[in-house]
């Protein structure tokens, strides 16, 4: 094992889990996530990476009818058993195709804070600034907080909704394919925007790009047909993986 | 299987006919646009000048029921209308005296003769009009043998335009009555004063007012959207956000959507053995309230659903993935999102509530009725008025449009001009309320 369990902010052990309609999506998978640092998922699609990262925060909740079977320690406690709230409130996500609400930019970052019920103007100011800050995106919003989220570009948009991840202080931040819809140069900020995170916050990242997981990640996962094929560090999986599926993976031989 | 590839003169021709079919379309499309232009243009026209224009398409019908209601005057030796008609029979006979072989009914007049004709038969028509009014408001007095004697005290007033107004029903079964009565020369817009708004009902035309059926159907309309708008939002809201996606609510969604689209007149054959008999509302506005409630349910919930099923996923999940409860994301984000969509099923519905009539003539709803729905005893916030009998505006239209006297269809396209302006002003309201709800949020 690549991480020491005493240090590992997260354990999956054992995780299955199963769609509405019974499909076992993830199979018997058992990793660990590590303290301040980023773990990204890959994998070919359809392999359950997104599914496992959803997983985390109990999305699946909101869709009846879906089953988890093992475990999911986050400080020791299994987070299947918490009410899925709880999570969410502890367990920040970003997803794939930035989705700010309809509102202004001051709104968006301050709405996890006022679904706790903070509603007092200062702190809520304070924490809009140093949310933005945190995504590097005060410079460029600061004296618009008051306009649509929409007006901005689809990297400002994905770096907004980061902070308003961030807003809440999170312990875990999830990231569901955070680039993919986003040009280089937008990509390439929003990478070393995690690197600087990654200080503060435990960041698990699934993503489309092997690029993307060698510069940015620590740890990587490699997953196929919903089993954990592979968990090492970083330079391991993409230097000297053990498994040979993983070899050709991120050589880009399939998938 | 190979794919044939076209030569560029095929490619081109290809394009050539999809071009030609745009086109087509397009004539099409502005063709069915230009229809509904004009059947709007029509219908204003028909609401400001309907009798007007009523008079328009019978002229010639009316010709040939005048010439033998003339005809009729002149072949009676002792008639007394005979020197009241006397123009008119010069007329008459000119124009029988140049057709000899055309059958009398079949009589066309040419345009001099139609501009004679009709200076002969405006100079009779005044006092034949004034006998009709004042017949049709003897008709209206309760005691009986009062109203014989100002029958007959009128009758032997001048018994020439008797006679003309008698032979007018013989011959031509009231299509010139209707005529004589002065409706064609009637204009709706001279009857929209301010006097028209605040009179109650009235026996005569002149003095009768929409001032009862106003405020019935605004009491009756607040009673609907109280009941029906936040019920029907709810609903909508429930079955897309809470309810699970089984068999049964796949059958109650079915149930919902066919609602929508059942006549009305079944609502209230519904409201008269639930609301009238059963929960013993009477024939109250509450009653009404309750039955166009009904009526507009399904329109509400069915636009509501569709709304907040326009709302992308990611912006549901982005919320819950903040900590937000299942009521927070509905109450901050689903409903502020999608008012502008379950506005527009509000305005539909409260639209087609407050055009209603068959269901409200159902559950007993008043034709006449002089008093206004509200309690006079401090303070008069109180909701005793929602047990007074009512009134609505199409129900008074349609009271006046059945009555002979013509003066009182002036009254109900006028009336309708009132409805159409109630109606616009509420759909007003919420279009602003929408715009405004709109330009707060931003996709």
């Amino acid at each position: 094992m690549p991480i020491d369990k005493s240090s590992a902010k997260a354990i999956v052990k054992d995780f299955s889990f199963y769609y509405a309609n019974g499909f076992k999506a993830i199979k018997n998978v058992s990793l660990e996530i590590a303290e301040r640092q980023i773990t990204a998922f890959i994998g070919p699609s359809g392999c359950g990476k997104s599914t496992l990262l959803r997983a985390f925060n109990r999305m699946h909740d909101l869709y009846g009818g879906s089953r988890y079977e093992g475990e999911i320690l986050v400080d020791g406690q299994n987070i299947l058993t918490l009410d899925p709230m709880e999570v969410r409130m502890r367990i920040g996500m970003v997803f794939q195709k930035p989705n700010p609400f309809p509102k202004s930019i001051y709104e968006n970052v301050a709405y996890g804070l006022r679904v706790r019920g903070v509603n007092k103007r200062s702190i809520l100011d304070d924490a809009v600034e140093k949310a933005l800050k945190g995504a590097a995106l005060w410079d460029e919003v600061k004296d618009r907080l008051k306009t649509p989220a929409f007006n901005l570009s689809g990297g400002q948009q994905q770096r907004l909704c980061i902070a308003r991840a961030l807003a809440t202080e999170p312990e875990i931040l999830l990231l569901d394919e955070p680039t993919s819809a986003l040009d280089p140069i937008a990509t390439l900020n929003i990478e070393e925007l995690l690197l600087e995170l990654k200080e503060r916050v435990t960041i698990v990242i699934v993503t489309h790009n092997m690029q993307q997981a060698t510069r940015v990640a620590d740890y990587t996962a490699f997953m196929y047909l919903g089993e954990l094929v592979e968990f090492n560090t970083t330079t391991i999986i993409f230097n000297a993986p053990d498994n040979q599926r993983t070899q050709e993976y991120v050589q880009g031989r399939f998938g | 299987m190979k794919v044939s590839v076209l030569s560029l003169q095929e490619l081109r021709r290809n394009i050539k006919q999809r071009q030609v079919a745009d086109q087509v379309f397009m004539v099409f499309a502005l063709f069915c646009l230009l229809t509904g232009l004009v059947v709007l243009i029509a219908l204003v026209f028909q609401m400001f000048f309907g009798a007007l224009g009523y008079s328009f398409t019978e002229t010639a019908e009316l010709e040939r029921s005048v010439i033998g209601l003339v005809t009729q005057v002149d072949e009676q030796a002792d008639s007394p209308a005979k020197s009241q008609l006397a123009e008119l029979i010069q007329v008459v006979r000119e124009v029988k005296s140049q057709r000899t072989g055309e059958a009398l009914l079949e009589i066309k007049f040419t345009d001099q003769e139609r501009q004679r004709f009709n200076e002969a038969l405006l100079k009779v028509l005044p006092p034949v009009n004034d006998f009709a009014q004042k017949q049709s408001e003897a008709g209206f007095i309760d005691d009986d043998k009062e109203r014989e004697r100002v029958l007959q005290e009128l009758d032997a007033s001048s018994p020439a335009i008797k006679q003309i107004y008698d032979t007018t029903r013989q011959v031509c079964a009231g299509r010139i009555e209707r005529f004589f009565t002065g409706a064609w020369l009637c204009i709706v817009p001279s009857k929209l004063t301010l006097r028209f708004l605040r009179l109650p009902p009235s026996a005569n035309h002149e003095q009768a007012g929409v001032l009862v059926a106003i405020a019935g159907t605004s009491l009756v309309i607040l009673v609907t959207s109280v009941l029906a708008i936040p019920i029907g939002i709810a609903a909508g809201v429930f079955l897309e956000e809470y309810a699970p996606k089984n068999w049964f609510t796949g059958l109650i969604e079915i149930n919902i959507t066919n609602l929508a689209g059942v006549p009305s007149i079944i609502y209230g054959l519904l409201a008269l053995g639930v609301f009238k008999y059963q929960l013993a509302f009477g024939e109250s506005i509450l009653t009404a309230g309750c039955t166009l409630g009904c009526l507009i349910l399904p329109v509400i919930i069915v636009t509501t659903r569709e709304a907040i099923r326009a709302i992308p996923v990611g912006i549901r999940e982005g919320a819950a993935a903040l900590g937000a409860s299942k009521w927070q994301v509905i109450w901050d984000h689903i409903l502020p999102y999608s008012i502008g969509g379950i506005l527009t099923g509000i305005i539909v519905g409260l639209s087609r509530a407050i055009g209603e009539t068959a269901p409200l003539i159902t559950i007993g709803a008043l034709t006449f009725i002089t008093f206004l729905p509200i309690s006079d005893d401090a303070p008069f916030l109180s909701l005793k008025w929602i047990w007074s009998p009512f009134t609505v505006m199409p129900i008074q239209m349609f009271d006046w449009v059945q009555r002979p006297d013509r003066g009182f269809q002036t009254n109900a396209s006028a009336a309708g001009v009132v409805l159409v302006v109630m109606t616009l002003l509420m759909n007003g309201a919420a279009i602003y309320i929408r715009a405004y709800s709109r330009s707060r949020i931003k996709w």
